[in-house]
């Protein structure tokens, strides 16, 4: 009997025009190299698409809604055995439902880690160098040098990472090309790690907050991470230090960050998320002169997005064929899961075929 | 009686286990050392215990895995753990723990050590001149270092130790073979990823293994891929022996396809004394003594502990071996979870709380 073909299902944006191949031709490349069927969902009930699984090995995410009750159609349930979602961040994500119907998830991990690291890079430069106010004076006509200090140093400065996963790494070596000397909080890197990036590793966020030049976190959004960021926090921190976020605006307690500018407890922010998105128009931190703000792509570049484009459909396949994903995002699913092969790359996956 | 028992195989009975001690301070743990003399033996000893620390026994094998029915864990102090049936403890729904990053930085140097050795013919000139022979022309070509490729096989925590340092420090081009290795690591370490062996033996000047022995390892590398390496490539094995066939190497030595070798490790060791290897100008050896070092020594304990006191507290551990265990686990409703725990933090506690070895 031949072997049946892998069906990948596309969800694209809800909307959007989802029904032209071409514009799914990063996301479809994978599957057409492994000859498998990569098909562009185009139902709009919930009915339609638990259907539609029932046809497909693995589904693709890529900014449709997803409710977690479709985890109970897949997995152990049926034959969509996985989930592979666009981005960096899974807070949308039910990772307990899936779990336990079995359903393998994963990202698109580090797709725009040079992105990310560069846009932290750029905000943590803008606040040292007080780039935004300068700009604007000199623009205004305004040629003065009455407000540049306190100004550091950056070399010899300490720039503090709270999460030392991929993108914190990135700008840990960055920083570390500036002389700048890291440390960073995260309770799940062990000492060893941060040993071989040359980080300090410290054993509470306070520290970091006491000691850091410039703090950067650089963790998901989760019930664990959420206002991670609070007054406690920002009161800790030295009154000329800054803080740049470019992870989720949410693991910041963002009251309390304005509260902490208004006050002078800190010096400036960096910022390229909000709690509120898109940004209410009327959010203070946009009046400010010591805060620089960008609207939420810190991951983006062309090639950024293709690289996610393209391992969407990676991993999609690689699930589809009984392996796990590179990017498993919910190990716990080994519990309730038959044995898969270990993630091999894609170029070995298609050498061996 | 206390909660858990930990049992310490292959240790000296006054040791007085520092280390262990350390770090399951907040545990309720009886500790008990054993030197079996016998499978037998081995296998009385193990039967109630939760615990199992491989120091070293020769009385480890399936036999004796099968009668620890209740042990939740099973550490070596070891980065390798080809001694251990990791099927065996698949079914029995024991977690295997490793040293992972024990000697990391001491395998890697040691890898450095060989490579600029064979670049700089260190211990051939070393013995000439010591033998009164001042002759700096002889021997091969001393090529240019930072104009190189070094081949990894292996891009794990020893691997990118090795690409850090020669690309930091000597500018050498590194490119890698490792089909686990997920694209961006590769990239966050500068390493152009390859994805057959040949090509590796084909493309570098220098060919450096780390990787564990396991069955899809042994005799990985053999007479096909030294035949395709350059004539003035050196190849250096500071993992385990059995990863290459060892009459190949030999083999491809003496004809000439490689222009020498950098050994730690050896198929069978101690290396019998008449090992043709030990003959050979172009070879240098070591005795299986890449992952020593003064911290290495109570670092592996540190680690190990470490690993048992996380799974005895419940917890998945951060060097834990083989996930696919979990499905056992489940069955003997012995781990919730397999995400890591806050728990991990104990980890990074300032090493000066415990005492140095």
């Amino acid at each position: 009997m031949a072997e049946e073909t892998l069906k990948i299902l596309y969800l694209g944006p809800q909307g959007g025009d989802t029904h032209d191949a071409s514009s799914t031709e990063q996301q479809s490349r994978a599957a057409r190299a492994y000859g498998a069927e990569f098909k562009h969902y185009s139902g709009s009930s919930e009915g339609e698409l638990i259907e539609a699984l029932k046809d497909a090995d693995t589904v693709i995410n890529q900014g449709h809604g997803w409710d977690p009750a479709l985890f109970v159609h897949m997995g152990n349930n049926g034959r969509c055995k996985g989930l592979v979602s666009f981005g960096h961040g899974y807070d949308g994500m039910d990772l307990e439902t899936a779990s336990v119907n079995g359903v393998v998830l994963s990202n698109t991990a580090s797709f725009g880690t040079e992105e990310v690291s560069n846009q932290t890079m750029m905000h943590f430069l803008v606040c040292s160098r007080k780039f935004v106010l300068h700009d604007k004076l000199v623009k205004a006509g305004e040629w003065t040098r009455q407000y540049l200090p306190p100004m550091g140093h950056i070399t010899g400065e300490t720039f503090g990472i709270v999460g030392l996963g991929n993108i914190g790494r990135a700008v840990a070596r960055k920083a570390q090309a500036f002389g700048l000397d890291v440390i960073a909080y995260d309770p799940y890197r062990s000492s060893w790690d941060a040993k071989e990036y040359g980080v300090e590793i410290v054993s509470t966020l306070k520290e970091v907050a006491e000691r850091s030049d410039y703090v950067s976190p650089h963790v998901f959004l989760s019930e664990g991470t959420y206002h991670m960021f609070s007054d406690e926090f920002f009161s800790a921190m030295k009154p000329t230090a800054y803080f740049i976020n470019c992870s989720r605006g949410p693991v910041v307690d963002e009251p309390a960050l304005i509260r902490a500018l208004q006050n002078g407890e800190i010096a400036g922010a960096g910022l390229d998320v909000f709690e509120q998105e898109p940004v209410d128009p009327n959010n203070p931190l946009l009046k400010m002169d010591n805060v620089a703000v960008t609207n939420h792509y810190a991951s983006y570049s062309e090639v950024a997005w293709e690289r996610a484009n393209t391992q969407l459909g990676e991993e999609a396949v690689r699930i589809a064929d009984g392996y796990w994903p590179m990017s498993l995002i919910n190990p716990d699913v080994k519990h309730n899961s038959p044995p898969r092969q270990d993630p091999i790359s894609w170029e070995v996956m298609m050498a061996n075929r | 009686m206390a909660e858990h028992k930990v049992l310490i195989l292959g240790i000296d009975e006054n040791d007085p286990l520092d280390y262990e001690r350390a770090e399951m301070a907040d545990l309720d743990v009886e500790f008990v050392r054993g030197n079996p003399q016998s499978e037998g033996e081995a296998m009385e000893l193990v039967r109630d215990a939760d615990a199992l620390m491989m120091r070293s026994t020769p009385y480890q094998g399936e036999q004796v895995l099968r009668a620890a029915e209740k042990a939740q864990v099973l550490a070596v102090y070891s980065h390798g753990f080809n001694q251990i049936d990791t099927d065996v403890c698949n079914e029995m729904g024991i977690i295997i723990t490793n040293g992972a990053g024990m000697c990391m930085e001491e395998v890697s140097n040691q890898a450095v050590t060989m490579i600029l050795c064979l670049n700089r013919q260190l211990i051939q000139y070393n013995e000439r001149t010591k033998a009164g022979q001042w002759g700096r022309t002889e021997g091969p070509p001393i090529e240019p270092i930072d104009q190189q490729v070094l081949g990894l096989v292996g891009l794990g925590n020893i691997g990118r130790q090795v690409a850090r340092k020669m690309f930091n420090g000597w500018r050498m081009k590194v490119i890698a073979y490792d089909p686990y290795c997920p694209p961006w690591i590769a990239q966050e370490y500068a390493v152009e990823q390859v994805f057959s062996l040949h090509e590796l033996f084909e493309r570098s000047d220098y060919i450096s293994v780390q990787i564990p022995l396991n069955k899809e390892t042994h005799h990985l590398m053999r007479k096909e891929h030294f035949d395709c390496m350059k004539p003035t490539a050196y190849f250096v094995n500071v993992c385990r022996g059995g990863v290459v066939r060892e009459v190949d190497l030999i083999q491809a030595l003496r004809e000439g396809k490689m222009r020498g070798a950098g050994l730690d490790v050896f198929e069978q060791e101690p290396v019998d004394p008449d090992n043709p290897l030990l003959k050979m100008d172009n070879v240098i050896v070591a005795p299986h003594s890449a992952g020593q070092s003064t911290r290495s020594a109570w670092l592996a304990r540190q680690r190990a502990s470490q690993q048992v006191a996380a799974v005895l507290r419940g917890n998945w551990p951060s060097a834990g071996q083989n996930p696919e265990v979990a499905s056992s686990l489940k069955r003997r409703d012995r781990m919730q979870s397999l995400e890591p725990k806050l728990e991990a933090s104990r980890e990074v506690l300032p090493m000066a709380v415990l005492p140095e070895g």
